[in-house]
């Protein structure tokens, strides 16, 4: 131990532990300072015009989500709601692609594997952590999603057709986003 | 001659000897005939005297006694006192008789034995004569006493008138008697002198024939002694030639050995002796001629041994020099050894003081450990704490994601409400941004959450870090102690050692000192060494000398 050992400043320590003590404090006994603060960005984002979210073609907006890593989208006027972390109860004797059924509301709806129904992956197994709540002509149904990321508005330009054709997609985004066909995926359910 | 010098000398002895012992028992012989001449006349002669004195004087007494008798009834018949009483005298008279009478029988018997006994004829003869006459004595002694008992009878009755006449028969008789004891006498006296011309002539013939015996046997020794000396001086005298010769030196010759005497034993063993004496001549030759040649040799080691001492005396100078050398270096060594003795104590004390040190330094740490051990507990329930703020950002979360979730089933719904819906879609945007805001500050928190468990965690690690170093401080501490107080021990050693290395160079000193004294007398060993060297060498020659005298004595034996 050739290196020579510094001195502790306690001093400093112990100001910096006073200040940080100060902060805290403040920060949770309501700092006038902090409250004036919160109450300028409140009304700074009250300001702000409108941003018309559901202006434009409406229709066209999608909501885009996660099965298997992979993004893809379905017609936000195709979908019902979005739940969390359902409690899916698992029928024996049903189609492989067939999760299970949800209670909504006191109505049972079937949840499909989203990732089997496309042939993306092999069963997981796991819960699915979300389900779409899709309109059908019969009655809604449920696929299963990883994650849902956002709701976005695209523009016809970013729309491509996709070059090799599949039943299931109806078209891509510039970025890779793939619209589902729900007609098309949902119409072997044997259920109906 | 056949017979052995010893037993002829002893022969001559011998009949010298029995010379001597003839001789002297004819003298012998001779004189106890003188002796039985002389008692002869001696015993019986003067016996007879005595005997007829005795009778004598009997007689005296008697006849005084009569006359005493007489005389006291003389007395009675006066009747005057003062007599003594007659009848008791005649009494002691009779008794008297008697006696005389033994005698007379006495002298008679001896008279008898004489003559029976005597030697002589002569003498025989005339004691035959006196028996006569005493037997005539005795006639005369009874005539007498006869008639003293009648003068007593006389004087009893008192018949004084035929006293007178019977007093002049007893005189008478009296006489007689006396005539007859006188003729003894003078018998005895002839006897005396016939014994002594007997004696005489017995003791003439006894000188005559004892001297001639005396001459013979004289004549006789000479003559044997002669005889005997010419036998052993002549061959004697051969022999003493011969033993003369070899006595010159001639060991050639031999002793003749013809006689069987011991002359002859004498001769055999000379010859023994002369053979002894050449084969004494012959090994002492042979030995002289190897004496020489040990004597030669010796000279000649005595020379390499001389040689060899100056050797050794350069050597014990070198010595010398070289002791002083090492014992110079070794009161060195003392002193160093001193020193670092003193050099040690203060190490050990300085050992000491490091000891102490050390156990200061090791409290400290013990202190730092505990210390330490305080904060990882502080620090571990300040994480602790944090878990339950974790509890409240994934509530907090939570809502953020139900709110997410009410935003965009809210944008569902106000799309699906298509232009009424329009106004709603702006709740639903606002709602929206909460729930963004929402997860931003859990996302924030999060973080922040994040790095205060990872600042607690590093504290831990560190307290951790700090809790091993002081550990290792401690075993580092342990381990100087141990090195100190091995550093010490082998201090304490090294001084125990040095101690010992001055006791040992003490030692040594000594030893050295001894080494330089035996040294020295070495020195001296050798410069004997050398004198006797030279002694030997002078003994040696002298021996050789000796050799040569021996050689030369015992050249003069021819063998």
């Amino acid at each position: 131990m050739s290196a020579a050992i510094k001195p502790v400043d306690w001093g400093r320590i112990h100001e910096r532990m006073r200040q940080s003590q100060v902060e805290l404090r403040n920060g949770l006994a309501d700092d006038p300072r902090h409250v004036q603060k919160i109450y300028r960005l409140r009304a700074a984002r009250l300001a702000r015009p409108e941003v018309p979210l559901a202006s434009a073609a409406a229709e066209s907006s999608i909501l885009v989500f996660l099965v298997n890593s992979e993004r893809y989208a379905v017609e936000l006027q195709q979908i019902i709601e979005v739940i969390a972390h359902p409690n899916i109860t698992f029928l024996p004797g049903s189609p492989r692609e067939l999760c299970g059924v949800i209670n909504v509301r006191g109505e049972i709806r079937p949840v499909w594997d989203t990732a089997l129904l496309l042939g993306l992956a092999e069963q997981t197994g796991r819960p699915p952590a979300y389900v779409l709540l899709l309109r059908r002509p019969s009655r809604p149904c449920g696929l299963s999603v990883d994650q849902v990321l956002q709701i976005r508005t695209p523009q016809p330009t970013d729309w491509q057709t996709p070059s090799t054709p599949s039943p299931f997609a109806k078209a891509i985004t510039s970025d890779l986003i793939t619209l589902l066909e729900t007609q098309a995926l949902l119409r072997e359910e044997p259920l109906g | 001659m056949k017979m052995r010098i010893g037993s002829r000398i002893l022969a001559g002895f011998s009949l010298v000897l029995s010379l001597t012992v003839g001789l002297g028992w004819y003298g012998l012989a001779k004189l106890s005939e003188v002796n039985g001449r002389t008692s002869d006349v001696t015993e019986h002669d003067f016996l007879f005297l005595a005997l007829l004195q005795d009778i004598s004087h009997n007689q005296t007494q008697m006849r005084t006694l009569a006359g005493k008798v007489m005389t006291a009834s003389l007395l009675r018949r006066s009747r005057l006192t003062g007599g003594e009483d007659p009848l008791l005298l005649q009494g002691l008279w009779r008794q008297g008789s008697e006696r005389a009478i033994r005698l007379l029988d006495q002298a008679d018997a001896a008279a008898a034995e004489t003559e029976r006994a005597s030697p002589s004829v002569q003498r025989g003869s005339q004691y035959r004569k006196m028996r006569q006459t005493i037997r005539e004595t005795q006639d005369a002694l009874k005539d007498l006493g006869a008639d003293n008992e009648v003068q007593f009878g006389l004087i009893n009755r008192g018949e004084w008138e035929q006293l007178a006449a019977q007093t002049a028969r007893q005189d008478q008789l009296r006489q007689v008697f006396d005539g007859k004891i006188a003729a003894l006498v003078q018998l005895i006296r002839e006897q005396v002198e016939i014994g002594k011309a007997e004696m005489a002539s017995v003791y003439e013939e006894a000188r005559t024939s004892t001297l001639i015996a005396l001459a013979a046997a004289v004549l006789l020794g000479v003559l044997s002694s002669l005889v005997i000396q010419r036998s052993i001086t002549g061959p004697l005298c051969r022999f003493m030639e011969f033993v003369g010769r070899v006595g010159q030196g001639d060991l050639t010759q031999q002793a003749p050995v013809a006689r069987q005497d011991e002359l002859g034993d004498l001769a055999g063993s000379f010859n023994q002796m002369v053979a002894g004496l050449k084969d004494v001549a012959i090994q002492t030759r042979e030995a002289t001629e190897s004496l020489n040649a040990a004597t030669s040799e010796i000279l000649a080691s005595t020379q390499q041994q001389a040689a060899g001492t100056s050797e050794q005396a350069a050597a014990v100078q070198q010595t010398n020099a070289t002791m002083a050398e090492i014992s110079q270096s070794g009161s060195q060594i003392s002193e160093r050894a001193k020193q670092v003795a003193s050099a040690a104590e203060a190490t050990s004390a300085a050992g000491n003081a490091g000891l102490h040190a050390v156990l200061g330094t090791t409290r400290t740490m013990e202190a730092i450990r505990e210390q330490a051990e305080a904060v990882a507990e502080n620090v571990v329930s300040l994480s602790e704490k944090t878990q339950s703020i974790g509890e409240i950002i994934a509530t907090v979360n939570d809502v953020a994601e139900q709110s997410h979730l009410l935003a965009l089933n809210a944008a569902i719904e106000a799309s699906a409400a298509g232009d009424q819906g329009r106004r709603f879609a702006v709740v639903a945007s606002e709602i929206k941004n909460l729930a963004d805001q929402s997860k931003e500050a859990t996302v924030q928190v999060r973080a922040i959450l994040g790095d205060i468990q990872k600042g607690i965690n590093t504290s831990v690690m560190l307290t951790e870090e700090a809790v091993k170093r002081a550990e290792s401080g401690k075993q580092q501490a342990d381990a100087a102690d141990q090195a100190i107080r091995q550093l010490s021990g082998n201090i304490q050693q090294s001084v125990q050692a040095f101690q010992q290395i001055v006791a040992g160079a003490n030692q040594q000193q000594i030893g050295f000192d001894q080494v330089t004294q035996a040294i020295r007398n070495i020195g001296q060993a050798s410069e004997q060494t050398a004198n006797s060297t030279k002694q030997l060498e002078q003994a040696a020659a002298n021996v050789n000398a000796l050799g040569q005298q021996l050689r030369k004595a015992v050249e003069r034996y021819r063998l």
